[in-house]
């Protein structure tokens, strides 16, 4: 990877120390820059331009803004910030006058920009799409507020506060704390939000045992599926011999029907960076890498430009905070493959080997990466590290249930009204989630069945809904909390179907190595298929049924192990449906053709 | 290919340590397909086995082709929620829309698991700009029109 570092002209060395930031005044400088940023003398509007607001036109938008602000001779700085996670309202356009709350506005398409350039020139609001009202938001990071005004001008008050904005209600965004809110691509604004602090606390004033000591306590378990306990396998890379050492990120999202690693990347990639470099100097790693999954252009870009200017201000590089710490981030694309999240194929995949997964009699915390110990987790749990850091292990410990602390990304999807990136305690139940965020079913349709995390979490029973998002109650009832991409399935969808589909899905996605994966889901998609068009057998359900044992017992790794969650999940919550596939040869909801 | 524009790629990867990978990108990203020649040169510069090199072009088909791959990349995405909302008849629509007059050499359809923007399911995908179903035919109908 090319870094700033290198590019730069050595004539330009002074001026480069010069910026370094080494000790909490000049933290508290680039706080200030960015402050000055987010409430600038001009007006700042702001736009969502991660993928859910792409996909809804704010690149004209954008630049139907600009072109608008410039006619009408308006003193104003168009910002691209990224998802809030209102993603059924994009593209959302936020407006801050200098002075003024903040108001946020809801589905501005191209032909309401006129209006809305009107309203700002004017002073107004353009009462028909406003979302609502800010004048203050909570600062996730330190607990302290930061203010956009301090009075509310009485037009502004016919419009929701924050505070009532139902859509937050049920909400605590620390993952997501900048999501939105800032331009990914400054620094400051991450730093004036309260970014870097953290690394500023564990480098200078804590050891790294004490960091792991602290993650140990606050209960963060990993989020990437398998929900083991972080802190345990900080400690466990920490002890491992070897010279060398790595930190990993693992942004191979491969899960169908999430996206949300990919839109916190383009939101806020600077909270994962100083997540990897408190873990790093915890575990005693001086090179970090982030996986990003192939074909992530834009994201790539992101990570890379913040990369660059972590290492002008010196959160990376040698001597960060004159702490004697040296470190450094790659960021490295995949090249597909659904298998490549899995650690061992992962780190295949990294030293630049086809990503096939090994056995794991060797644990990678020992052998990992280039056989170094190394030490893996995903996006949301080295997002949720600086928090935990600052604020402490009492605050975060409070969140959550006994078992499973703190906070989980999710996002809806599927046949639901309001489809949306949403972050909630551990603890909220699936119901709370899907008529409070994802507001409802479409009307006509029923609940059926709810994904939880991915396939092999299998799939819920509507009758299931009141189980809360927790790591040990989901596991009890067969599923798993997963990475968190929940899809919401209704009386229109064939489960068979639903099994073939996601069986299809793994099959393509097996590597081959083994034998009961490769085989296995071939001849499980075989049986399906058979059910599904009408030509399936009595015994076709034990077969499927035997198949499962088979695979669950001696696949390699987890692809194969967990392949057979949603035949078994299916089988249990909804026999009859296969029932009547196979003994009458009718398919219930009409999806497949007999 | 020019062989001089692999050593360039290769140079700027001089400092990652396992780049293949991240070679393989950059010579599917100028010439649209990895010529078999660079594979082998590729090799020899890097003291990879070919076999090595082939077998990681062939693990990870779905980035890399041995073969030109049309100008414009469309990626009909078979994620979960697409499926939900019918992205098997969103692939027969679109592959309609590309056959109509004709064969098309200039595109290649692909189907994908997931581009991660599922409010806009079913997603597809045209040269990395995300479009719902009815943008991205029309899409198509311009990208044709400019021939």
């Amino acid at each position: 990877m090319i870094r700033i570092l290198q590019k730069t002209p050595s004539s330009n060395l002074k001026v480069r120390n010069k910026m370094k930031v080494k000790t909490i005044h000049d933290l508290n400088k680039l706080k200030s820059e960015g402050e000055k940023l987010l409430r600038p003398r001009n007006i700042r509007i702001q736009i969502g331009t991660a993928p859910c607001a792409l996909s809804k036109g704010a690149k004209d938008v954008t630049e139907k803004l600009k072109k608008e602000l410039e006619q009408q001779k308006v003193d104003a700085v168009v910002v691209p910030v990224g998802c809030i996670g209102i993603c059924y309202e994009e593209p959302i356009v936020e407006v801050i006058a200098p002075g003024k709350p903040k108001l946020t506005y809801k589905r501005i398409t191209t032909d309401k920009v006129p209006s809305l350039v009107k309203a700002i020139v004017k002073g107004k609001v353009l009462k028909q799409h406003a979302l609502y009202r800010t004048s203050q938001e909570d600062l996730i990071n330190n607990g302290k507020t930061f203010k956009y005004a301090s009075k509310t001008p009485p037009d502004f008050k016919k419009i929701p506060s924050l505070k009532d904005f139902t859509f937050f209600h049920p909400q605590l965004r620390v993952t997501l704390r900048n999501a939105g809110l800032i331009n990914p691509e400054t620094i400051e604004e991450y730093s004036a939000r309260g970014g870097y602090a953290a690394l500023y606390k564990a480098l200078t004033k804590m050891t790294p045992d004490k960091i792991i000591e602290d993650i140990m306590k606050s209960g963060l378990r990993g989020r990437g599926g398998g929900g083991f306990p972080t802190g345990l396998k900080w400690k466990t890379c920490r002890e491992a011999k070897g010279k060398e050492k790595y930190v990993l990120c693992n942004c191979s999202e491969g899960d169908p029907g999430i996206g949300m690693h990919k839109n916190l990347i383009e939101s806020d990639p600077h909270s994962i960076l100083e997540g990897l470099i408190i873990g790093g100097y915890a575990i005693g790693a001086q090179e970090g890498y982030i996986y990003l999954h192939y074909g992530n252009a834009s994201a790539k870009k992101k990570l890379q430009k913040a990369i660059d200017q972590a290492n002008v201000y010196g959160f990376l590089g040698e001597n960060i905070f004159n702490s004697g710490f040296n470190f450094s981030i790659t960021v490295k694309e995949g090249a597909g493959g659904y298998v490549c999240g899995e650690s061992t194929a992962l780190m295949a995949s990294l030293e630049g080997r086809a990503g096939e997964p090994r056995p794991k009699y060797i644990h990678t915390a020992e052998k990992g990466l280039w056989d170094s110990p190394t030490n893996l987790n995903n996006v949301e749990t080295w997002c949720n590290v600086p928090p935990i850091i600052l604020r402490g292990v009492n605050w975060y410990s409070k969140i959550g249930t006994k078992g499973s602390k703190g906070t989980k990304v999710i996002s809806l999807s599927g046949n639901i009204n309001r489809p949306c990136l949403v972050e909630v305690p551990m603890g909220t139940t699936l119901k709370e989630i899907i008529t409070n965020l994802g507001g409802g079913i479409p009307k006509g349709s029923k609940l059926k069945a709810i994904q939880v995390g991915g396939p092999p979490a299998g799939v819920l029973p509507a009758a299931l809904v009141d189980l809360p998002l927790d790591f040990d109650e989901l596991h009890k009832a067969g599923s798993l909390l997963g990475s968190g991409g929940m899809i919401i399935m209704d009386d229109k969808t064939c489960m068979v179907d639903i099994a073939k589909y996601f069986i299809t899905f793994l099959e393509e996605e097996s590597c081959g190595r083994c034998v009961p994966c490769r085989e296995g889901t071939k001849r499980m998609r075989e049986v399906l298929n058979g059910i599904s068009i009408g030509i399936g057998k009595e015994e076709d359900i034990i077969l499927l049924q035997q198949l499962s044992e088979c695979l669950t017992k001696t696949s390699l790794c987890d692809l194969g192990k967990s392949a057979p969650n949603i035949v078994l999940s299916t089988l249990r919550h909804f026999k009859e449906e296969y029932q009547t596939h196979i003994e009458r040869q009718v398919c219930p909801v009409k999806r497949c053709t007999m | 290919m020019d062989m001089k524009k692999v050593d360039e790629i290769i140079e700027k990867h001089q400092a990652e340590k396992g780049a293949l990978i991240s070679i393989l990108h950059d010579i599917q990203e100028q010439e649209g397909y990895v010529p078999e020649e660079a594979l082998s040169y590729l090799g020899d510069k890097l003291q990879i086995p070919l076999s090595e090199t082939f077998r990681v072009v062939t693990y990870f088909d779905r980035s890399f082709s041995l073969e030109p791959r049309g100008k414009h990349t469309i990626k009909v995405c078979q994620g979960t929620t697409c499926y939900l909302k019918h992205a098997d008849q969103a692939l027969i629509e679109i592959k309609e829309e590309l056959d109509k007059n004709g064969e098309e050499k200039d595109f290649s359809l692909e189907k994908v698991r997931c581009v991660g923007c599922c409010n806009a399911a079913p997603v597809i995908e045209i040269d990395g700009e995300i479009l719902d179903k009815d943008s991205a035919k029309n899409t198509i109908i311009k990208l044709k029109g400019e021939k």
